[in-house]
């Protein structure tokens, strides 16, 4: 099993490969107002109109300011900003360890090396745009 | 089997059906038999092809049907309102198992024997047989016999019973304005496959409009009959038209054509003489020997055919201006029509003639060529073959020759069935063009080069004619979703024991492919309410003075860049009071609101309103007009209802146009670029003075007070607020000024959806891509006015 990993926040996570589209740069996004929380805005992705989620504010984590390292995870059709992609790897499915929190975010940890990694659940990523919207005054 | 043998087979069999089904709701409505000939062919049409295909239930179905129909079409089987009910169930079968094929490319396996028994029980039910039948079982009764399919001689009496029926056809047909012809055709000697000639005709003619053949259909599907063929065609063109037809097809030869007229419709039709028995008059002994003659003194003999155009006014003059070109009138050895009849301009556009010239042929060609408003179709030399004159090929290979038959062709193939994936495909290119025409033109301003310009421009205007053109293919007529309605109508009519004429109008009015695709659930469900809650039942009606009969009308039709679809009845109307009460009650108003009437019509499209008393099978569940509403909407489009309480009511749905490419006028709102559907503007202003009202900010615009609404505020934008320009909007009477930073210029641009949880944000209709590769969101202006 090919696995994409990448940083969130502090903690390393992954997605299989086959549900990642591409990765690509930061590019400039349109704030969508009124939108739910996690909804960045759209942009432009060789001319299709794509909605952007912040997976740094679906996973909670803290939010810091993008970077040259800031990459958009497409997947599901949905655009999802990640603090830095880090590397493709190759994986025995029955190390993962079948894990889930509350939100159903997360499938399984992986230990990889050093590092301990989280398996995403593209499916549930896919319903993000649906979370409250932001800022009920 | 071939995939393209298949969807063929698939779209045909479709619109035989449809063809069917209009056929039988035709018939019902008037209550005679004027469309069996089509429902026949129809039948017949399905039959041979599903056989080929395989499909033995939609064969045998069709079969049964087949020879019911045949017994109306001859009149051994009365037309009643029972057979249309047995042949409306065998369609309904039919399209199940044609939509099982569409799935699966496979008959659904499906018991066919009761329907098949049902339309042979109705077809041996003949008037005859069912008098003499009181005794016996209906079982020993025989079918009708197929006349045409015997000899015709051996067979009187269903010949005659069957010349009635044609007759009968023809005469209904004459009075909806149609020419109706009998045609008998014939074959050359050495004319291998007659009937392929024929089928070739065939193509170029309208099937549903073929009443009557003579063999009829069977005999000649079978494939080796050789005889002459008497059709009896209804035709809106003119009989030279029809005429020529068939004598463009090589091998045919036009025995007799006669036009039918009304004028005394209880003896036999009255004929006149279009054509000759046999246009190739220079057959004739009596030419052939003077043609010899003067072969035989050295002089160049031609045969000339020429035909007049359309629009010639003085025939006679321009016949003899024509004879003048060529040498004058004793050059002539024949003309056909006789030169006495030409004179008296007593003839039809075709002129052939037989001259006599020293001249070469070119220069005959020429000046013939010379005379206006005549197109020269056929010029052939006659040389001698031994003690025999004979005519040369036709020298009219030429441009004129051939440029007639580009046009014929052309017409022959003015349809073809495109791949609608295929045209969306394009339709997204096109889009593609569209952005990077206007980026292009934004490169322009920024670089000067005198050949970029050009070519720029040059390039702007292709894209738009290519966009036009796009646009042009993409609509279609809704006569594609109303041509359902009518058997919707009448089944449910029925299931209520309401009496309706249902009428529509506009059936060729154009729309987006993709809006008429959605439009068409909408439509049913205002029908449903319209027959459901709005027209009364027969006793009511009668009741009420009103004609027993409901009327309800579904027309459309386009006006500016908007369609209209209409949906009118005679019924009760909306009684306000009752709906305002119900309104109430379900907390959609308040008890103190004062609302016009429109005010309270409009109550009926609201989430969850029903005031039928009587939860009904059909409407009344709380579904429907909101759903609808909701529907309209997301194409774009709006619905209103007028209504007069005991008169009747009337929805209209506005659609625009096209969707995929719209104007919009871009604004700043903060810190961002949003736009708005030209549309939707009714004008734009400066901020002056706003005034505020209980708390709330208007401005007077055309003697109007006009509420405000801050677009900044409500979308949260943090960027440079200097609020200085006034957008109005309206919708119906309602005006709402947004107020916006800055207004920076109108641009053309192509709508892209959003994610669908993004649509749920009611200000927004969509989001677009602008020139410079920007991506700026499309402003819903109906949101700002609620």
């Amino acid at each position: 099993m090919k696995l994409v990993t990448f940083r969130v926040g502090d903690e390393h996570y992954a997605l299989p490969l086959d549900d990642v589209q591409s990765i690509e740069r930061l590019q400039p996004i349109r704030p969508v107002p009124l939108s739910s929380r996690h909804v960045v805005g759209i942009l432009n992705l060789r001319g299709v109109v794509m909605t952007v989620c912040d997976l740094r504010s679906i996973l909670s984590t803290t939010m810091t300011a993008y970077s040259d390292d800031t990459r958009l995870l497409v997947a599901g059709g949905l655009g999802f900003i990640v603090d830095e992609a880090l590397d493709v790897i190759e994986l025995d499915p029955e190390r993962v360890e079948p894990r889930t929190d509350a939100h159903g975010l997360i499938t399984g940890l992986i230990q990889d090396g050093d590092n301990l990694l989280a398996m995403l659940n593209s499916a549930t990523l896919s319903q993000a745009p649906q979370a409250n919207p932001s800022a009920a005054v | 089997m071939s995939n393209d043998y298949l969807s063929m087979f698939i779209d045909e069999t479709r619109e035989h059906l449809q063809a069917w089904s209009d056929g039988l709701m035709a018939m019902e409505r008037s209550g005679d038999a004027t469309a069996v000939p089509v429902l026949f062919r129809a039948a017949h049409t399905i039959k041979g092809m599903s056989m080929t295909m395989g499909f033995t239930r939609m064969g045998e179905i069709t079969h049964a049907a087949e020879s019911l129909l045949d017994g109306i079409r001859t009149g051994s089987l009365d037309f009643s309102r029972p057979l249309v009910d047995i042949l409306l169930q065998a369609l309904d079968v039919l399209e199940s198992l044609l939509q099982s094929v569409e799935a699966t490319g496979e008959e659904a396996a499906l018991d066919t024997a009761a329907i098949q028994k049902a339309l042979r029980a109705a077809a041996s039910a003949s008037p005859v047989a069912t008098i003499a039948a009181t005794g016996s079982s209906h079982e020993s009764t025989v079918l009708p016999a197929r006349p045409g399919e015997s000899d015709v001689a051996t067979a009187p009496t269903p010949v005659d019973e069957q010349e009635v029926v044609i007759k009968k056809v023809a005469l209904q047909a004459i009075a909806l304005g149609y020419n109706v012809y009998e045609i008998v055709i014939g074959f050359a000697d050495d004319c291998l496959m007659p009937l392929a000639r024929f089928a070739q005709w065939l193509q170029q003619v309208d099937l549903n409009l073929l009443l009557h053949t003579v063999p009829d259909a069977t005999t000649l599907e079978r494939g080796d009959y050789k005889g002459d063929i008497k059709v009896v065609l209804a035709s809106t063109q003119e009989f030279d038209t029809v005429g020529r037809t068939l004598s463009d097809i090589s091998e045919v030869v036009i025995r007799e054509i006669s036009e039918w007229t009304a004028e005394s419709p209880d003896a036999s039709p009255k004929r006149h003489e279009l054509l000759p028995q046999n246009r190739h008059i220079t057959d004739d002994e009596h030419v052939r020997s003077v043609i010899l003659h003067a072969l035989a003194q050295d002089i160049q003999v031609y045969e000339v055919g020429i035909l007049l155009a359309p629009t010639c006014q003085m025939k006679a003059a321009r016949c003899m201006l024509l004879f003048d070109a060529v040498g004058g009138q004793n050059r002539l050895l024949f003309t056909q029509p006789h030169i006495a009849q030409i004179e008296e301009e007593k003839m039809d556009r075709h002129i052939l003639f037989v001259m006599w010239s020293k001249d070469s042929l070119d220069v005959v060609q020429r000046a013939i060529e010379s005379v206006s408003e005549i197109e020269l179709v056929e010029l052939r030399q006659w040389h001698q073959e031994g003690a025999e004159p004979v005519r040369g090929d036709n020298s009219i290979a030429g441009p004129m020759a051939a440029q007639a038959v580009t046009v014929a062709e052309r017409k022959k193939v003015s349809t073809i069935r495109v791949d609608t994936e295929k045209l969306d495909d394009l339709m997204n290119l096109v889009s593609e063009l569209a952005i990077d025409k206007t980026r292009l033109e934004r490169i322009r301003g920024e670089v000067t080069h005198v050949g970029l310009n050009e070519t720029v421009d040059h390039m702007s205007r292709l894209s738009s004619q290519l966009q036009e053109l796009i646009m042009s293919i993409r609509m279609v007529p809704v006569e594609t979703v109303f041509h359902r309605f009518p058997r919707m109508v009448r089944d449910t009519a029925r299931q209520l024991d309401k009496d309706i004429d249902f009428v529509v109008a506009g059936e060729d009015t154009e729309l987006d492919r993709t809006v008429v695709e959605e439009i068409g659930d909408p439509i049913m469900h205002m029908l449903r309410n319209s027959l459901d809650h709005g027209v009364e039942t027969p006793l009511e009606r009668i009741a009420q003075g009103k004609p027993k009969q409901g009327r309800i009308e579904l027309r459309a039709y386009a006006a500016g860049n908007h369609v209209f679809i209409e949906v009118e009845d005679d019924g009760r109307g909306i009684n306000r009071d009752k709906v305002y009460r119900r309104a109430v009650e379900r907390g959609l108003i308040g008890s103190a609101d004062q609302l016009t009437d429109h005010q309270v019509h409009q109550l009926l499209f609201a989430s969850g309103f029903s005031t039928a008393d009587q939860v009904s099978d059909l409407s009344g569940r709380g579904v429907g007009l909101d759903v609808v509403k909701a529907k309209i909407e997301a194409l774009s489009g709006k619905v209103d209802i007028y209504s007069e309480e005991g008169k009747g009511s009337r929805f209209v749905i506005r659609l625009p146009m096209t969707l995929a490419i719209m104007d919009g006028l871009l604004v700043r709102i903060g810190a961002n670029p949003y736009l708005m559907p030209i549309s939707s503007i009714a004008e734009t202003g400066r901020l002056e003075a706003a005034q505020t009202v209980h708390g709330s900010e208007v401005v007077i615009w055309r003697g109007q007070v006009v509420p405000l609404v801050r677009a900044h505020s409500i979308f949260r934008e943090t960027g440079d607020a200097s609020a200085s320009f006034i957008v109005y909007v309206s919708r119906g009477d309602k005006v709402v000024g947004i107020v916006v930073d800055e207004l920076i210029g109108q641009y053309e641009v192509v709508q892209r959806n959003l994610h669908a949880e993004l649509k749920k944000i009611p200000y927004f209709a969509g989001a677009t891509i602008l020139g410079d590769g920007e991506v700026a969101l499309i402003i819903d202006a109906n949101a700002f006015i609620e």
